[in-house]
C-alpha cells in the first residue's frame, strides 16, 4: 500500500543556521541565490511511507539539480531519519540512517511504539548527513504511525502563567515592600531631621 | 591588653586615614586590584562585543559561572546582617569592632553581586524590559526586587552609624585633608555635632533598620533559591532551597567576617580591638552555622537519593560517583565536616585556624554554588543530543574568570579604597563600650566628643 506523499523541498544553502521548527510549504522550491559559486547545487528529498507485510517502510528520494537545472538522483549520500518533536528532531530509532543507491532512494523501516499527536500521525523527516554538496536538504511526510497520546487535561489552572499576577500576590508585594520603603523613608526623614537641626543650632547661634 | 582610652581608640582608626599613611606594600595591593578587575572590565567588553559565544556558556548551560558566582557574592552579603543586626538586637556588646567591616562587606558583594546576572546577560541593554514589562509572577522579578530593597537598607544601615565617625573625621582630619576628601566628610556628616536631637534621631533611624534588615535579608537569599527551586528540574525541584540557601548564605557570610576581620587586624594593627575572643565568639556562630548547614545538606541529598526518581536518580549518580564526585565529595569532607571539627575544639577557634578554616569554608561556599548550578543544567530532561559536542560539557573560559575574578578583585578594591577614607571600626560604639556613662552623656545633654576629651574627662562629667 502506498500512503501519502507530502514532499518539500528545502534551500540547501540559506537555511543553515535558521530556526526550522515547523516543514516548510509543500513543493515550494525557492532558494536564496547561493553567494558567490562556493555551492551551487541544490536538492530536494521525496519522502513517501508504505506499508510492505507489516513493515513500515519510509523511502526517501534524493536528487539534485545541476547549474543549468537538469536534476538527477544523488547515489552514495546518507540520509538520516527522523521524527519532528516541539523542540527539534529526533533519530528514529538507533540506526537511523541509510544510503542512497543509483536511483538516489534510500529506505528505512521505521520503528513502531512512537508517541504521536492525538491521532497517531507523525511528521517524519529525512535529512541529508554530512555530505560535500548538500547542506541540510530535508524532506517531510506525515503518517499515521504514532501511538495516539492524548494530552492529559490540567487539573490545575496555572496562574503564574497568566499575563497578569493574582491579585493576592500583587497585594501581597504591594503590602510587604510599600511597608518597607515606608520604612526606608521615615530612616531617611531621620537623617534630613539630623541636617536640619544642624542648621537650626547654626541660626540660633547667628 | 593596654588601657584603652577615647584617644587612643580614635588615633588608633583614624591612622589610616591620615594623608601618607599608605605603604608601598599598600599601593602595590591596590594597583594591582585595579589592574585586575580593570582587565575583567575589558574581558566584559569583549563579550559584549562578540556576545555570549565568547564565553563556554551554550544553549544547556547558560547559567555559568556568573550565576554561580552571583549566589555566592549574595550569600556573602549576608555576613552584614547576621553579625551587625543580629548582634546588636541581641545588644551583645563584643559586636562593636566588627559591625561596620561586616556592614561594609554585605553593601559591596551586593553591589558586585548585583552586576552578575546583567553580566550573564546577552543584551544588557534591555535590562529595563525587567522593570517595564516584567511579569511579577517571575521569581526573576522577585529577584530585583528584593536584592534593589536590600541593596538600600544596606546602604542606610552601613550610612547610619557612620554619621558621628565621619563628622569625627571632618573635624580631625580635614587640615591638610584634598578638597575631595574635605568634601566628602562635609557633605556625609550631615552637620553632625552629636546634640542629644541628633543622636535621637540617628538611634530612631538605627532601630528601624536593625529591625528592618532582617526580613529583607533573608527575603532575598529565599528569592535567589527560589529562581532554582521554582523549576521543575533535577535538583533544583525541592521545598527546603529557600532555607537552604540562606542557611548556606549565613554559614559563608559569616566565614567571610572572620576573614574580614583578620585582615583589618593585621593590616591596621587593631589587634587591641578585635582580640581572640572575637574570634573565638564568631568562630562559635560559624561552627553553628556550618552544621546546621551540614544537616541541610543531608537532607537536601539524602531524601532524593532515597528516592532516586529517574532524572534525580541521573544527577545524583553523576553527583556521587560520577564526573564531579571527586568535587562533591571534598566539598562535603573538607569545607563542611573539616571546619566543624577544627572548630569544635578552643584551639581551632583560635584567629590564626578559625581564619584557616573560613578560607576553606569560603573557597567550598563558591565550589558548592557552582555545583548547585552547573550539573543540574548537563541534566536536562530531553537528553543532551545532536548538538555540537562542545555543548555537551561546561567549563568556563577566560572570558568568564577574567570577568568573574575582575569582579572579586573590584570588591577587595572597594573595601580598600573605603577603608582608607572611612574609619573601619564604628568609632562611636567601641567608645560607648569602653564607656557606657558616654550614652547617658548623649540623651542629657552632654556635649559629644567630637574635641579632644580625654577619658578621664569623660568620666568626670
Amino acid at each position: 500500500m502506498r500512503a501519502t506523499a507530502v514532499i518539500s523541498v528545502f534551500c540547501v544553502v540559506c537555511a543553515i543556521g535558521r530556526a526550522q521548527t515547523t516543514p516548510p510549504a509543500a513543493g515550494s522550491d525557492s532558494c536564496c541565490p547561493a553567494p558567490g559559486s562556493a555551492v551551487s547545487t541544490r536538492g530536494r528529498i521525496a519522502l513517501s511511507t508504505s506499508m510492505r507485510d507489516t513493515d513500515r517502510v519510509v523511502t526517501a528520494r534524493l536528487m539534485v539539480k545541476d547549474s543549468a537545472g537538469h536534476e538527477s538522483p544523488l547515489a552514495n549520500a546518507t540520509v538520516g531519519f527522523y521524527i519532528q518533536r516541539l523542540f527539534g528532531i529526533l533519530p528514529a530509532g538507533e540506526d537511523h540512517t541509510a544510503t542512497t543507491n543509483e536511483n538516489g532512494e534510500a529506505e528505512l523501516v521505521f520503528p513502531a511504539g512512537i508517541p504521536g499527536d492525538p491521532k497517531g500521525d507523525l511528521t517524519v523527516v529525512a535529512r541529508v548527513e554530512e555530505n560535500d554538496q548538500l547542506a541540510d536538504v530535508r524532506g517531510y511526510a506525515t503518517a499515521t504511525w504514532g501511538t495516539p497520546v492524548l494530552p492529559n487535561p490540567e487539573p490545575f489552572p496555572r496562574a503564574m502563567w497568566e499575563p497578569r499576577a493574582p491579585f493576592p500576590m500583587i497585594l501581597t508585594f504591594a503590602i510587604l515592600f510599600g511597608g518597607v520603603w515606608i520604612a526606608y523613608g521615615i530612616v531617611f526623614a531621620q537623617i534630613f531631621i539630623i541636617k536640619k537641626n544642624k542648621k537650626h543650632e547654626n541660626s540660633n547661634v547667628a | 591588653m593596654p588601657q584603652l582610652t577615647i584617644e587612643k581608640v580614635r588615633s588608633d582608626y583614624l591612622k589610616p586615614l591620615i594623608r601618607g599613611s599608605l605603604t608601598t606594600k599598600g599601593r602595590i595591593w591596590m594597583i594591582g586590584l585595579l589592574a585586575v578587575a580593570l582587565w575583567g572590565v575589558f574581558a566584559y567588553i569583549y563579550q559584549l562585543y562578540y556576545g555570549l559565544e565568547a564565553t563556554a556558556m551554550r544553549n544547556y548551560v547558560s547559567w555559568g559561572l556568573y550565576i554561580s558566582t552571583f549566589v555566592f557574592f549574595i550569600g556573602i552579603s549576608h555576613s552584614g546582617t547576621l553579625v551587625s543586626a543580629i548582634l546588636r538586637i541581641t545588644n551583645q556588646e563584643w559586636r562593636r569592632p566588627i559591625t561596620r567591616s561586616a556592614e561594609l562587606l554585605t553593601l559591596v558583594s551586593l553591589m558586585f553581586g548585583g552586576l552578575m546576572p546583567i553580566i550573564d546577560m546577552g543584551r544588557p541593554d534591555r535590562l529595563q524590559n525587567m522593570m517595564l514589562f516584567g511579569r511579577m509572577q517571575s521569581p526573576l522579578v522577585w529577584d530585583v526586587m528584593c536584592i534593589g530593597t536590600y541593596f538600600v537598607g544596606s546602604l542606610l544601615f552601613l550610612y547610619l552609624p557612620m554619621i558621628p565617625d565621619v563628622a569625627l573625621c571632618r573635624d580631625r582630619l580635614s587640615d591638610g585633608a584634598s578638597n575631595f576628601r574635605r568634601l566628602l566628610y562635609r557633605v556625609l556628616s550631615m552637620g553632625w555635632t552629636g546634640t542629644p536631637d541628633q543622636w535621637k534621631h540617628l538611634e530612631k533611624g538605627m532601630r528601624i533598620m536593625t529591625v528592618l534588615i532582617i526580613p529583607i535579608a533573608v527575603s532575598v537569599h529565599t528569592v535567589v533559591g527560589y529562581i532554582f527551586a521554582m523549576t521543575l528540574r533535577a535538583g533544583w525541584n525541592s521545598t527546603i532551597f529557600g532555607p537552604y540557601f540562606v542557611m548556606g548564605a549565613l554559614y559563608s557570610g559569616s566565614a567571610s567576617v572572620i576573614l574580614t576581620m583578620a585582615v583589618f587586624r593585621k593590616v591596621y594593627h587593631l589587634e587591641s580591638y578585635i582580640t581572640p575572643r572575637h574570634f573565638d565568639r564568631m568562630a562559635k556562630i560559624v561552627l553553628s552555622l556550618t552544621m546546621i548547614y551540614a544537616y541541610f545538606n543531608l537532607n537536601e541529598y539524602w531524601v532524593p537519593a532515597f528516592k532516586m526518581a529517574t532524572h534525580e536518580g541521573f544527577l545524583l549518580t553523576d553527583l556521587f560517583q560520577g564526573a564531579y564526585a571527586p568535587v562533591f565529595w571534598t566539598l562535603q569532607f573538607g569545607t563542611v565536616l573539616l571546619p566543624i571539627v577544627i572548630m569544635s575544639f578552643p584551639r581551632g577557634r583560635k584567629p590564626l585556624p578559625a581564619t584557616l578554616s573560613c578560607v576553606v569554608i569560603v573557597i567550598g561556599a563558591w565550589i558548592k554554588r557552582y555545583v548547585i548550578v552547573i550539573p543540574t543544567l548537563m541534566h536536562p530532561f530531553i537528553p543532551i543530543q545532536g548538538v555540537p559536542e562542545s555543548w555537551s560539557h561546561y567549563f568556563p573560559n577566560w572570558v568568564e574568570w577574567s570577568v568573574t575574578i575582575g569582579a572579586l578583585a573590584g570588591i577587595f578594591f572597594v573595601i580598600t579604597l573605603f577603608s582608607r577614607l572611612f574609619p573601619i571600626g564604628s568609632i562611636w560604639e567601641i567608645e560607648e563600650g569602653l564607656h557606657p556613662t558616654l550614652v547617658e552623656g548623649r540623651t542629657n545633654g552632654v556635649p559629644e566628643l567630637t574635641t579632644q576629651h580625654s577619658t578621664a574627662e569623660v568620666i568626670a562629667q
